[in-house]
């Protein structure tokens, strides 16, 4: 009986979630399943286009003098290398990992935003297209991963090689921000109901660490590529030294995102591991709270380190012994989590399979990396080992030890979820071998190299530089590890045609993913569960407090999900959700245009495309297109099927809850807002301490001609300041079901937003410097820029939330969309006060 | 690394054990005690791994609560330790740093590096901090004795390395950076650039020779005499075909300062920063065609054909 009805819920909620076939219905979706592989297999197809990199390289230097490659190509192979697998690959595919398993290990239907989840991974492809494009035009990025001014300055290089580079990192950077802020909202809101936070799997961690780190970090990468954009097309001088511009500069806001960066694309590649132990280990993972604030301190500890990527640069020792400290320091975390999975083994049973072996190998390459990372750390022998070999191998350890190795044991562990199929053992222990070996044997000879003085970035040595014996090891190693991964290729192809019917729990794993069947339906859970413990599928017949996850609520009548509170994950609302979307797709491709534009100074494309950016994003936002939020019942009603009794369920609190967004009190737009502040305030931080910094090491007087004219910034601060105040009326007035009064406020908001622009225009053309006079100036107007920008933007949010409320699509109860432009509004208004305060008032003070 | 202590023996060496200055020496140590702990720790680590995962387990199920404090306290044990190995790291660290600031002041004689796109440029000061004489690409120091390095970009970052003598500091454009460099015995020792600079950053090498204050006494004192201006012909060909728009010979009209000083060229071991060795042949194949020989290099292609070649390499090598 039950078994009919199940399926007749299963009928509808499938009607509610597939996805239609056919070309729009793929480019349409947003089931995170669909976009979570599509993640993992693009960054694969990256991954083996910068292997192949890799191999030729490796050809080249196989032997002293060789001419397999020139050195222009080979420096743009290294810098290609560098950027495929540190950008298109390694975040990337643990993006994919996470967007798979997140909804289905929390026990959601989807992620907090779907729609936005579809557009990350657009853009992704996009910024992914963009920077190989410059393959195909002959320029591609040839200085670097980290691509160091002046020789990436437009003197050096003046084709559009380093265009590429920078602009495709503020390209990808919008994909990665659009992820991260999209992990931390559906960490904190979608969990299912009693998935408190101590019982999350540690992959929930690992990301939600890693994407808040990128709120932080990545706005140094796009404030330091903009810069470089605006030197190398408008003739700024951030960076040059004849106008007062530093070159260090670039490599502090280059590092102060990169190291962070190193943790973000490990961390949840080892929280991956430790949700595969316990499985393998057939035990609870040992010091689960450990390892969780293991985590995530070390995505805090990463913050304080970046200078040692610079420790040659000529620093103090003061400073040089605060940061080989600071980053030995994050060797006692990374020590925590390496026992911990220790600890795991020995207490448990392991089940030795190729997800074991490859557990096991990333321990033991991540041990390597972590040990002669500490030996880097040391800024005194530092001097000898940066910059040269040794340094290669420290970063390949920690990169494929630490990322590839933990995902191809989540390959092989998630696969039967992923694909109803098993993967071959015999494969799988055969492609370990060849890579764990092939590894050791390419890396580990790279320590000696660099301890024999070889510099990285070298095409080529001569035969009595006594590197050739040790290169050759290399390179044979590295050719047995690319047969390793084509074993392991030709292994998921074959599982994927014919390997094993896997059942819903092949591994007898006690965690969420494994309760649905494999692979899952489009909407992951029949019915809702209720989560008791950290292993809902291990709990014994003689616990207390037992999940229930066949009894829940199907919140089978429309997209919906449900939100639960941060900390304890006590059910608070329904919510709608939006379904699948062309708009996503539309806006990548028109954003991809948008920088071609951009390379090229072609601004009428680059105008048109961002004339269909701004019209893609219109369309999605369109009042009365089938955007969820608006789509609300009628009839507000308690919702979800009356629990079907038993005693034991304790589904009350949840079929009481209430449906629409109106009743969430911290919506998940609210929550993607303030994210958006965190990493938009970051940006502007950047900027500021980019101001300060040339400002300090200014070699002549900073100020050309004085500090700026206060005669018009202080009157425009009053408008700008008092347009914070009207819109705050307005506010009130809508919740006070003022509609009338509300759309005056709003429409004098504008007017005086519109006001502050226009004066700003004037105080520019008063100004006796411009952009291209001096560091001073391109400072000056690049931050006053930027923050009028965001002013314009404000404008056109508030435009958008006009025209719903003239459609009487925003009331009292449902102002969400206000509230968060006002939000977005008054962030602007503070960032203008610290921007007054750093550029006009600092020099009065004499700071 | 004790494997790599084994590989680099003998006489001239250029690797980062080989302490054969003053810095050098204060960092080898460091290196070697570094490397081993993390050798050690490596084994360690993997000797465990290896041990949980094949050692023989009573097949009752241990009760999870007990192993898991069992466990927790292991972890306890395993990250204090290394807590206490990595402060020990830190304090050599710091100590290394505070020696290495004391020690390395002072200097008899000092010399403006300058890194350009694909060479180095060595301006001897004297002691009035004025430019004594020019020279490129080899250095020559007095062993035994510190020299201080002032260190400029002339275009882009470049890093000084030579191994064996110590450690590297970049050459940042608008930055003074300074180092020290002192070698205990004549010889000569040999490094690169250590930043990624561009196209031919593989080919710009370093040697540093040391010696004798008597022999580099002689040496400065050759450095500092003029070219004899006494091949009308070969100087013909260098201001015809544009090699004195880069390159300056003291003594006659060529003045450029874009490439290396060639006034002394034909005391040098190797040419275009050690990317091929001094000889009458080797110098012939760069001067007709330097894109073979550095391809990336910023040396154009001159134009000679073979007989001006000859001439040129007849008059280069006597410019010693």
């Amino acid at each position: 009986m039950t078994e009919i009805a199940e399926s007749a819920v299963s009928r509808r909620l499938r009607a509610i979630w597939a996805t239609p076939a056919g070309i729009a219905g793929s480019l349409a979706t947003v089931d995170h399943k669909t976009i979570g592989i599509r993640y993992v297999v693009t960054a694969m197809i990256f991954l083996i286009l910068g292997g192949v990199e890799a191999l030729v390289m490796r050809v080249q230097l196989a032997r002293p003098d060789a001419g397999f490659v020139s050195p222009q190509l080979y420096n743009e192979l290294f810098t290609m290398h560098g950027v495929t697998m540190l950008f298109l690959f390694a975040l990337p595919v643990l993006s994919g990992f996470s967007n798979y398993l997140w909804p289905l290990m929390i026990g959601a239907r989807d992620m907090a935003f779907p729609r936005i989840n579809a557009v990350g991974y657009w853009l992704f492809v996009a910024a992914g297209v963009f920077i190989y494009t410059s393959m195909a035009t002959g320029t591609m990025p040839n200085a670097g991963w980290f691509n160091y001014v002046p020789l990436s300055s437009a003197r050096y290089i003046p084709r559009s090689n380093i265009d590429y580079f920078a602009l495709g990192m503020i390209f990808l950077g919008l994909s990665t921000t659009a992820g991260a802020i999209n992990f931390v909202v559906t960490f904190f809101k979608m969990r299912a109901p009693g998935m408190s936070i101590d019982r999350v799997p540690i992959l929930l961690w690992g990301t939600v660490t890693v994407s808040v780190s990128i709120l932080f970090a990545l706005p140094a990468l796009t404030a330091s590529c903009l810069l470089l954009y605006l030197d190398r097309h408008f003739g700024m001088h951030f960076f040059d030294p004849d106008h007062g511009g530093q070159p260090l500069l670039w490599q502090h806001l280059f590092w102060m995102f990169g190291h962070p960066w190193v943790y973000i694309v490990v961390l949840p590649a080892m929280s991956m591991a430790s949700d595969m132990l316990p499985t393998t280990c057939r035990r609870p993972l040992i010091g689960y709270t450990y390892v969780a604030l293991a985590t995530v301190s070390v995505g805090i500890l990463g913050f304080g380190v970046w200078v040692h990527h610079m420790f040659a640069v000529g620093l103090s020792p003061i400073s040089l012994s605060f940061f080989s400290g600071a980053s030995m320091a994050i060797a006692i975390p990374s020590a925590v989590s390496v026992f911990a999975w220790i600890a795991t083994m020995w207490y448990g049973r392991p089940v030795r399979n190729t997800v074991l072996l490859f557990i096991a190998g990333f321990i033991v390459l991540f041990v390597i990396g972590g040990v002669d990372g500490v030996v880097t750390a040391s800024a005194p022998f530092d001097w000898q080992v940066t910059d040269s070999y040794y340094i290669v191998a420290h970063l390949h350890y920690v990169l494929i030890g630490i990322n590839v190795f933990p995902v191809i044991a989540g390959v092989h562990y998630w696969f039967p979820k992923a694909t109803g199929r098993l993967m071959s053992e015999r494969l799988g222990r055969l492609s370990f071998w060849l890579m764990f070996l092939g590894f050791n044997i390419a890396f580990f000879p790279m320590h000696f190299l660099g301890l024999l003085g070889m510099p990285r970035r070298i095409y080529t040595y001569a035969p009595w530089q006594g590197w050739a014996m040790w290169n050759l090891v290399a390179t044979i190693g590295s050719f047995t590890f690319a047969l390793g991964f084509l074993v392991f290729v030709i292994n998921v192809w074959r599982s994927y045609r014919k390997g094993d019917r896997a059942s819903a729990n092949p591994w007898g794993a006690g965690t969420l993913e494994w309760s649905v069947s494999s692979p899952p339906p489009p909407y992951n859970f029949v019915q809702i569960p209720r989560v008791a413990s950290r292993h809902p599928l291990w709990e014994g017949e003689d616990d207390d407090r037992r999940s229930v996850l066949d009894q829940g609520p199907a919140l089978d009548d429309g997209h919906q999900a449900v939100s639960t509170t941060a900390l304890e994950a006590r059910p608070t609302a329904i919510l709608p959700m939006p379904g699948d979307s062309l708009w996503p797709f539309y806006l990548s491709v028109a954003t991809l245009f948008l920088f071609y534009g951009l390379v090229y100074d072609s601004f009428v494309v680059a105008g048109i495309s961002a004339f269909a950016v701004a019209a893609c994003m219109v369309g999605w936002l369109w009042p009365g297109a089938s955007i969820a939020q608006f789509d609300e019942p009628e009839e507000p009603r308690e919702a979800g099927d009356p629990p079907a009794t038993t005693s034991s369920m304790p589904m009350s609190d949840l079929s009481l809850t209430p449906v629409g967004i109106a009743v969430e009190p911290h919506p998940p737009g609210q929550w993607a807002m303030a994210l958006l502040i965190v990493t938009e305030a970051s940006l502007f931080a950047y900027l500021l301490f980019s101001y300060f910094y040339l400002d300090v090491l200014s070699p002549t007087a900073w100020l050309p001609g004085g500090a700026p004219a206060l005669r018009i910034a202080i009157p425009n601060t009053a408008i700008l300041l008092s347009s914070s105040v009207v819109l705050y009326w307005a506010e009130r007035r809508l919740a006070a079901k003022d509609v009338t009064r509300a759309k005056w406020g709003l429409m004098f908001t504008m007017l005086l937003g519109a006001l502050f622009l226009c004066l700003q225009g004037v105080e520019y053309a008063h100004e006796p410097f411009r952009p291209q006079s001096n560091a001073y100036g391109s400072a000056f107007f690049t931050i006053t820029g930027l923050h009028g920008a965001h002013v314009f933007v404000g404008l056109l949010l508030l435009g958008v939330v006009l025209t719903m409320l003239w459609r009487g699509k925003l009331s009292s109860e449902r102002r969400h969309f206000l509230s968060n432009a006002a939000l977005y509004w008054h962030f602007v208004d503070a960032v203008w006060i610290a921007v007054f305060a750093s550029l006009y008032l600092a020099p009065r003070l004499g700071l | 690394m004790i494997a790599a202590r084994a590989l680099a023996g003998g006489p001239g060496r250029a690797d980062v054990f080989a302490g054969a200055g003053a810095q050098g020496r204060l960092l080898a140590p460091l290196g070697w005690w570094l490397n081993d702990i993390a050798l050690a720790v490596t084994i360690l680590v993997t000797i465990l791994i290896v041990v949980a995962i094949v050692r023989r387990r009573h097949d009752s199920p241990r009760l999870a609560e007990d192993s898991e404090a069992r466990g927790i306290r292991w972890i306890i044990g395993a990250v204090a330790a290394t807590t206490v190995i990595l402060f020990i790291m830190f304090v050599y660290t710091a100590r290394v740093l505070t020696e290495n600031a004391g020690a390395l002041h002072g200097s008899t004689l000092t010399v403006r590096v300058t890194g350009y796109r694909y060479w180095w440029k060595y301006e001897y000061l004297g002691s009035d901090g004025h430019t004594d004489f020019v020279t490129a690409n080899e250095l020559h120091i007095p062993a035994g004795q510190r020299v201080q390095l002032l260190l400029d970009g002339g275009d882009v970052i470049h890093s000084f390395w030579v191994p064996a003598l110590g450690g590297k500091t970049d050459l940042i454009p608008g930055q003074n950076n300074r180092m020290w460099l002192e070698a205990d015995s004549a010889g000569e020792y040999h490094g690169s650039c250590a930043e990624f600079c561009g196209a031919e950053h593989a080919l710009m090498r370093i040697l540093v020779v040391a010696e004798s204050a008597d022999a580099f006494a002689r040496w400065e004192a050759v450095q500092r005499q003029p070219a004899a201006d006494s091949a009308p012909e070969a100087l013909a060909l260098i201001r015809t075909h544009g090699c004195a728009s880069c390159h300056a010979i003291a003594g006659t009209d060529a003045r450029g300062d874009a490439g290396p000083d060639l006034t002394h060229v034909g005391g040098r071991t190797t040419l275009a920063a050690g990317t091929i060795d001094n000889n009458p042949r080797e110098l012939a194949r760069w001067l007709a065609t330097p894109d073979l020989v550095k391809p990336g290099s910023l040396m154009p292609a001159t134009g000679l054909d073979t007989a001006e070649v000859a001439t040129l390499v007849r008059y280069l090598r006597t410019l010693k």
